[in-house]
């Protein structure tokens, strides 16, 4: 028996990468907990990282390469070696590639995010204009919806330097481990907080205003907001008369929202509209926190949050200290993540749909309707598919999905566990966890960090990448930086920093880059926006550019997603459905299969106002049916105060309740292609 | 020194950090069944139309001590901690039924299960689980005199 050591690293379950001190025991991960910072202060963990160790050790994982032997979807898989999963892999991509054209054969990465630019340039040296994410249904079409209107990633609010802090839907109470004693540091120091949300969460909770809308109305409140300030001349007439396109239209288009008629779509009051504008508006600087995906779940998601992004425009909060910053930091410069260029000299998936991704361009296809294009053989016949951490249940309507892949003539997942989109593979391939690789820490900031080893891989698990670079050296298939060794790479990524990799061992503290971005305010007094018109495009010349073929409107329209129910529908269906609001114990799919989390709630839960609860006589943990215009799920009742009269909340991901079954795979944002999972409609009765 | 573990209502946002904790403190990553010592309690405010979660533990105040006819639950000289001696236990109920908490429980075999401080851990020189992962620092030990 050995001495049990410590050994420094940081969770990977979500990309927090919360400090963590792992206990290791005889080459056994014993216990995970919170691990001091370097400046001694420990900033805690969520209940997942604290759980960490049955992530590690759950029964689910994949120990080796596996491939299917029974009928497609069966589960019947026999285990290979690596040498002839390799074989077998390179063989059929390159012989569907002959027959087939490259461009029938898909790349996708799911979670977690860290490989996402090698398999890219896998998928750019294979010829294939198909790499897509599950960013397809997650945080992209926010990041779309700031560069149609600023031309740059989007910029974070400076909580540190804000008087007012907007936060627009988003929870850091439950999702922010680090953001949450922040907020709570922001309200001590004297900072007024506004909170968008339709439940009464924490954070709105302890909020100086709350708006309580009805789930999707963001931009009509938005919009009202803007006519208060533009009505009341609150706003930066210098900086709009210099920097900002389109807005005598956009002032004209607001007009119509006056706070009394916006109450009447939002539900939310008049008053408490005009406080929160003014407050915006007045007490600057102003920062607006926003959320990767809530607003953008909606079939108007994009122009809600371009509205959003207009206060920020209007008001001058833009790249000043307090407001919303290009760089609110010094950071180390790093080649890789966001900045390899998609193949796209072939017509891509989801090109002739949403066009926007391709104009801005997003460097990823978009595969919201994957199920159809593979079914309809649309732009062409989708005939492989080689998934990295596959999540079927990321889409609307996964049923339908996981039967569209049953018609893959060959699928590959390299997964961590045997979720169910591993059911209709053909081959899976085990990888390892963040406990067992090396990897290159993601936040932006001056340090720079390596994840290392805790332990040695379970089974025979390989690192996704080494995965991707054996893979592309057996299929003849070269990259002018994945072709070296993973070390050579990870060097690569790091040099415009100025540090090694070799520097980064053995030091989980990190490593100050040589080299450094340092912060600047104000950027657009040097250069331009990197829109088409230079300017901060209220209208949006994109969107103006598909005007005519899709319907697009160029200022950032409300349009109410409840019209596009009928009458009847809507009286069968009276409840707004809202999916996917995060639960502290879940991260999508991959906490489920830990039960100490399964079981601290009924996995399967659905949140609703006491009032909705007595008028169909439920009471706290019944059995329910949740039913929409395509389909039912079953979930035990939660009665919760916080929650909207008239919405319903549950949580997405779970394989045996899966919320988003309950949503029309058709119902999705023309825009990004984003689905409508925060609001769409259901009736809920006993079971 | 005599220890108390405390839970700030009005800090905690009911996230279960803690009750992971807990459980992983106690058990290995096979015990699947496995359950905390801790407990979830909802709170509201009516008026403001909001609920939330919090994550209660014992506060080894000592009243189910008082009432256990069997020895089973006593307080550690050195820690002030009450802890349960699980052999000793008849299973009566009492403990159960005066815990202001609701945080004693039975085990399989019906002998009596609670919150331990992570004494072990604490004689280490370091805080309880609870305490260490809590992020907004609800989860307090703190010394009683």
């Amino acid at each position: 028996m050995s001495e049990t050591v410590i050994k420094k690293s940081f969770c990977g379950i979500c990309t927090g990468e919360c400090p963590i001190d792992c206990a290791v025991k005889d080459g056994k991960l014993i216990s995970v907990e919170a691990s001091a910072r370097p400046d001694g202060s420990v900033g805690g963990l969520c209940p997942k990282g604290a759980a960490a160790v049955q992530f590690e050790y759950n029964k689910e994982r994949l120990l080796y390469p596996m491939r299917r032997v029974g009928e497609k979807g069966s589960g019947e898989f026999e285990r290979i070696s690596w040498e002839e999963a390799f074989h077998e892999i390179s063989e059929r991509l390159l012989g569907i590639r002959e027959a087939n054209g490259a461009e029938s054969v898909l790349f996708y990465a799911g979670y977690p995010k860290w490989y996402r630019p090698a398999l890219l340039r896998f998928a750019n040296a294979f010829g294939s204009p198909n790499f897509c994410t599950e960013s397809s249904t997650c945080f992209q079409a926010f990041a779309l919806s700031w560069r149609l209107t600023f031309g740059n990633h989007p910029c974070f609010g400076d909580m540190r330097n804000c008087k007012t802090l907007l936060i627009w839907s988003r929870n850091p109470s439950l999702s922010g481990v680090t953001e949450a004693p922040a907020l709570r540091a922001l309200k001590e120091r004297g900072a007024k907080i506004i909170t968008v949300d339709p439940r009464t969460t924490v954070t709105a909770y302890e909020s100086d205003i709350h708006l309580k809308l009805i789930p999707g109305t963001d931009g009509a409140l938005a919009l009202s907001m803007a006519q208060v300030i533009i009505g009341e001349g609150l706003c930066d007439d210098a900086f709009i008369r210099e920097y900002v396109h389109g807005f005598e239209a956009f002032s004209e288009y607001v007009k119509d929202f006056t706070p009394e008629r916006t109450e009447q779509i939002t539900g939310v009051p008049a008053a408490q509209i005009r406080e929160a504008a003014r407050l915006y508006a007045q007490y600057k600087p102003s920062a607006v926190m926003f959320s990767a995906a809530p607003v953008v779940h909606n079939t108007n998601g994009v122009q809600n949050y371009r509205a959003v992004e207009a206060l920020i425009a209007i008001t001058g909060n833009y790249d000043i200290e307090g407001g919303n910053r290009t760089a609110p930091g010094p950071a180390a410069p790093l080649n890789e993540f966001g900045s390899v260029k998609r193949k796209n000299d072939v017509e891509a998936i989801g090109e002739r749909d949403f066009p926007v991704w391709f104009d801005l361009p997003c460097e990823e296809a978009q595969c919201t309707r994957l199920a159809d294009y593979i079914e309809q053989e649309e732009p062409y016949p989708l005939k492989a598919l080689f998934a990295m951490g596959m999540n079927v249940h990321m889409w609307p309507k996964p049923s339908h999905l996981q039967r569209a892949l049953a018609k893959l003539d060959f699928y590959v997942n390299v997964d961590l566990f045997y979720s169910d989109s591993c059911r209709y593979a053909d081959i899976l391939l085990p990888a390892q966890t963040f406990f067992e690789r090396t990897e290159l820490m993601g936040r932006p900031g001056p340090v720079l960090r390596m994840r290392e080893p805790v332990v040695e891989p379970q089974g025979e698990a390989k690192n996704d990448i080494e995965i991707i670079q054996e893979l592309m050296r057996r299929m003849g298939l070269s990259d002018p930086v994945l072709s070296g060794s993973y070390e050579e790479y990870l060097d690569y990524i790091l040099k415009p920093s100025g540090v090694s990799a070799a520097e980064l061992k053995g030091r989980p503290e990190g490593v100050k880059a040589v080299n450094l971005r340092m912060p600047g305010i104000k950027t657009y007094l040097e250069r331009p926006f990197a829109t088409p018109s230079g300017k901060i495009e209220l209208y949006s010349e994109v969107l103006a550019k598909h005007a005519e073929s899709h319907g697009y409107d160029p200022l950032p329209v409300w349009k109410d997603y409840r019209e596009g129910f009928s009458k009847e529908e809507k009286e069968r269906y009276p409840l707004t459905l809202s999916t996917g609001s995060r639960k502290p114990q879940f991260y999508h799919s991959r906490t489920y299969r830990m039960s100490w989390l399964k079981n601290l709630e009924p996995a399967a839960q659905l949140s609703m106002h006491p009032e909705d609860a007595a008028a169909r006589g439920l009471s706290e943990g019944d059995s329910v049916e949740i039913s929409s215009p395509v389909g039912a799920v079953r979930a035990v009742l939660h009665i919760d105060l916080s929650s909207r009269r008239g919405v319903v909340n549950m949580y997405h991901g779970n394989a045996e309740a899966d919320a988003n079954e309950l949503i029309s795979e058709h119902y999705l944002d023309p825009i990004s292609g984003f689905p409508g999972f925060k609001s769409y409609i259901c009736e809920v009765g006993r079971a | 020194m005599q220890y108390r573990i405390v839970t700030d209502e009005k800090k905690c946002v009911g996230c279960f950090a803690c009750l992971a904790a807990c459980i992983a403190a106690h058990h290995t990553a096979e015990e699947e069944t496995a359950h905390t010592f801790r407990a979830i309690k909802a709170v509201r405010d009516e008026k403001a139309g909001f609920q939330k979660n919090v994550c209660v533990a014992c506060l080894h105040c000592g009243r189910c001590m008082k009432v256990c006819l069997s020895g089973a639950l006593y307080r550690d000289e050195e820690t002030g901690l009450v802890l349960a001696d699980r052999e000793k236990c008849s299973a009566c109920g009492a403990c159960v039924s005066v815990c202001p908490q609701n945080v004693i429980f039975y085990d399989k075999e019906g002998k009596v299960q609670k919150c331990d401080g992570c004494i072990e851990r604490i004689k280490e020189g370091k805080e309880p689980a609870c305490v260490r992962n809590c992020y907004l620092k609800a989860a307090k030990l703190i010394t009683h005199t």
